[in-house]
C-alpha cells in the first residue's frame, strides 16, 4: 500500500515557486501563499535560504572579477578609430553613444570569462593613476552623471532658476543648495549653460546634481553627495592611498578617466563633490579647480 | 560571459560586440533599457562565435540530467569559495548558465531575458530552475569532495 504524505506534496508545489519568489517575479497573491507556507514549514524555509544564498554566491563570484585594463583600453582605442553611423562627430548623441557603450564595459564586464585569467599589469594608465579605493569613490559621482545625463538625457530639460526655486517636490534643491545655482553660473560664465539643478536618487543614494551644457556637445555635471562612512566603507579621498593631481586654493582634487568621461573629485568633511564631463583631462580639471573653492565653502557652511 | 572558454577569443569577441553596439547606437530607442539592448548585442556576438567554431551540444529542454531528478535539496556548504562557484558554473550546460548569469548577476527580469534570448518566458523559468538546481548539486559534490560542509546524504538525515 502506498502512503501519500500530503505535506510533502504541498511543499513540492510551493518549492516550484521558490526561484520566481527569489527573483520577485510572482504575482502578489502567489507571493502571499508562499510566505504563508514558509511561516509554517522549517524545511522549506531552509531550502529557500539556501537558494537565496546560492544566488548571492553566484553574483559575488562573477562580479568579483573585473575587466583587465588592456581590454578596456583596446575597446576604447577601437571606438576612437571608428565612428558610429548616422551621427556627426561632435554631436551630444555621439558622446552619449560612447558613454553608454563604455558604461556597460565598466559595469557588465564582470560576467565575461576572460576576466578570470587577468592579472593587472597597470601599464596603460587607465587604472594606474588612482588606487582602487579612490577609483571607487570617484565612481560614486560618475554613476549619477551617467544615470541622469547619459541615460535619462535630463540635459535636454531646461529649468529656469525661478522654476528651481519654486519647486517643492522631492527633486527640489531646497534652501540648502539653491544658492549654488547663481554662484556656479556666474563663476563659469557664458561658456556653460546651467540647464537643471535637482536632487536625484541613484542606487539608493541621494545626490545634488547640477547639469550644464557647453559648445560642441559638452555635457558637464557638478555632483554632490553625502559621504557614507561605516565600518566597512570609508568614503574619504584623504584616507585613500593616492595623491591629488592638483590643488585649488589648497583643496586636493583627484581624477579618473573612464571611456570618454573625465571625473574630478574633491571633498569636505561630510560631502563628496565631483565634476564629470566629456571634456579632456585638463579642461575638466580646470572647471573643477574653478568650482572647488566656492563649492567647498558652501558645503563647509552647511556642516557648521 | 562564462560562455567562451578561450581568453583571446573572448577579448576579440567583446571588442566586436562593443564595436557593433557603437555602430548601431542610432537604432537604440531612448527610453528603453540600454543595458538590455547592449547585452542583447553581446549575446548575439557570442552565438555568432559559437556557430562559427563549435558544434555545441545543446541539452534538450525535455531531457533531465541525473542530478535534476534527485528530490533532495542539499544544504549550501559554509565555506564555498568563488573559484568553486565559477568551476561549478562552467559545468552547467551553456543554455542554462546563460540564463542563470543574466538573472543572478545582471539581475534582468524574466521578460527582459526572454526578449534578449528570443525564447518564451516559460523557457527562461525552466532553464533558470534547472540551471540553479544543477549548480547546487555540483557545489554540493565539490563540498563533499573537499570536506566542506556536510555531504548531501548526511544532510538527508535532518529531514525527518
Amino acid at each position: 500500500m502506498n502512503v501519500v504524505n500530503f505535506n510533502e506534496r504541498a511543499c513540492e508545489r510551493y518549492r516550484r515557486y521558490f526561484d520566481s519568489y527569489l527573483d520577485n517575479e510572482l504575482l502578489v497573491e502567489t507571493n502571499q501563499d508562499v510566505l504563508q507556507h514558509l511561516n509554517s514549514c522549517t524545511e522549506c524555509t531552509r531550502i529557500l535560504e539556501g537558494r537565496a544564498r546560492m544566488k548571492q554566491l553566484v553574483k559575488n563570484a562573477v562580479t568579483a572579477q573585473s575587466a583587465p585594463p588592456e581590454l578596456v583600453t583596446a575597446v576604447r582605442a577601437q571606438l576612437h578609430t571608428e565612428r558610429p553611423g548616422f551621427f556627426g562627430f561632435n554631436s551630444a548623441r555621439w558622446m552619449m553613444a560612447a558613454a553608454a557603450v563604455l558604461l556597460v564595459a565598466i559595469v557588465g564586464i564582470g560576467t565575461l570569462q576572460w576576466t578570470r585569467f587577468a592579472q593587472f599589469s597597470g601599464d596603460d594608465g587607465v587604472f594606474q593613476t588612482v588606487s582602487d579605493r579612490v577609483q571607487g569613490i570617484l565612481r560614486v559621482g560618475l554613476v549619477d552623471h551617467v544615470h541622469c545625463v547619459i541615460l535619462a538625457q535630463q540635459w535636454k530639460r531646461f529649468v529656469s532658476f525661478d522654476e528651481m526655486k519654486a519647486n517643492t517636490r522631492p527633486s527640489a534643491l531646497g534652501p540648502e543648495f539653491i544658492d549654488l545655482v547663481p554662484v556656479v553660473e556666474s563663476k563659469l560664465g557664458s561658456q556653460y549653460k546651467l540647464v537643471l539643478g535637482h536632487r536625484c536618487v541613484v542606487n539608493e543614494r541621494e545626490y545634488i546634481h547640477f547639469i550644464l551644457t557647453g559648445d560642441k556637445g559638452i555635457l558637464l555635471s557638478l555632483v554632490i553627495t553625502k559621504k557614507k562612512n561605516t565600518e566597512t566603507v570609508n568614503e574619504s579621498f584623504a584616507q585613500a592611498d593616492a595623491e591629488a593631481v592638483v590643488r585649488a586654493s589648497g583643496i586636493p582634487i583627484y581624477r579618473e578617466h573612464q571611456g570618454i568621461l573625465e571625473v574630478a573629485g574633491f571633498e569636505s568633511d561630510k560631502y563628496l563633490a565631483y565634476i564629470v564631463s566629456n571634456l579632456d583631462r585638463d579642461r575638466n580639471l580646470n572647471v573643477a579647480s574653478v568650482l572647488a573653492p566656492l563649492v567647498y565653502d558652501h558645503l563647509h557652511k552647511l556642516e557648521i | 560571459m562564462h560562455l567562451v572558454r578561450d581568453r583571446t577569443e573572448a577579448h576579440d569577441l567583446v571588442q566586436e560586440a562593443y564595436l557593433q553596439a557603437w555602430k548601431a547606437f542610432h537604432r537604440f530607442e531612448p527610453g528603453t533599457n540600454c543595458r538590455a539592448w547592449l547585452f542583447k548585442i553581446l549575446i548575439n556576438e557570442v552565438r555568432h562565435y559559437r556557430r562559427r567554431w563549435f558544434n555545441t551540444k545543446i541539452v534538450p529542454e525535455t531531457e533531465q540530467s541525473f542530478e535534476e531528478t534527485l528530490a533532495f535539496e542539499p544544504p549550501v556548504a559554509e565555506n564555498i569559495q568563488d573559484e568553486d562557484v565559477l568551476a561549478a558554473l562552467d559545468e552547467v550546460p551553456r543554455d542554462f548558465r546563460e540564463v542563470v548569469l543574466l538573472s543572478d548577476v545582471q539581475e534582468f527580469s524574466y521578460k527582459e531575458i526572454a526578449e534578449m534570448l528570443g525564447i518564451p518566458v516559460g523557457t527562461v523559468m525552466s532553464r533558470l530552475s534547472r540551471g540553479r538546481k544543477q549548480l547546487r548539486m555540483k557545489l554540493a559534490t565539490y563540498a563533499a569532495a573537499s570536506g566542506l560542509g556536510r555531504k548531501p546524504q548526511e544532510g538527508a538525515y535532518e529531514r525527518g
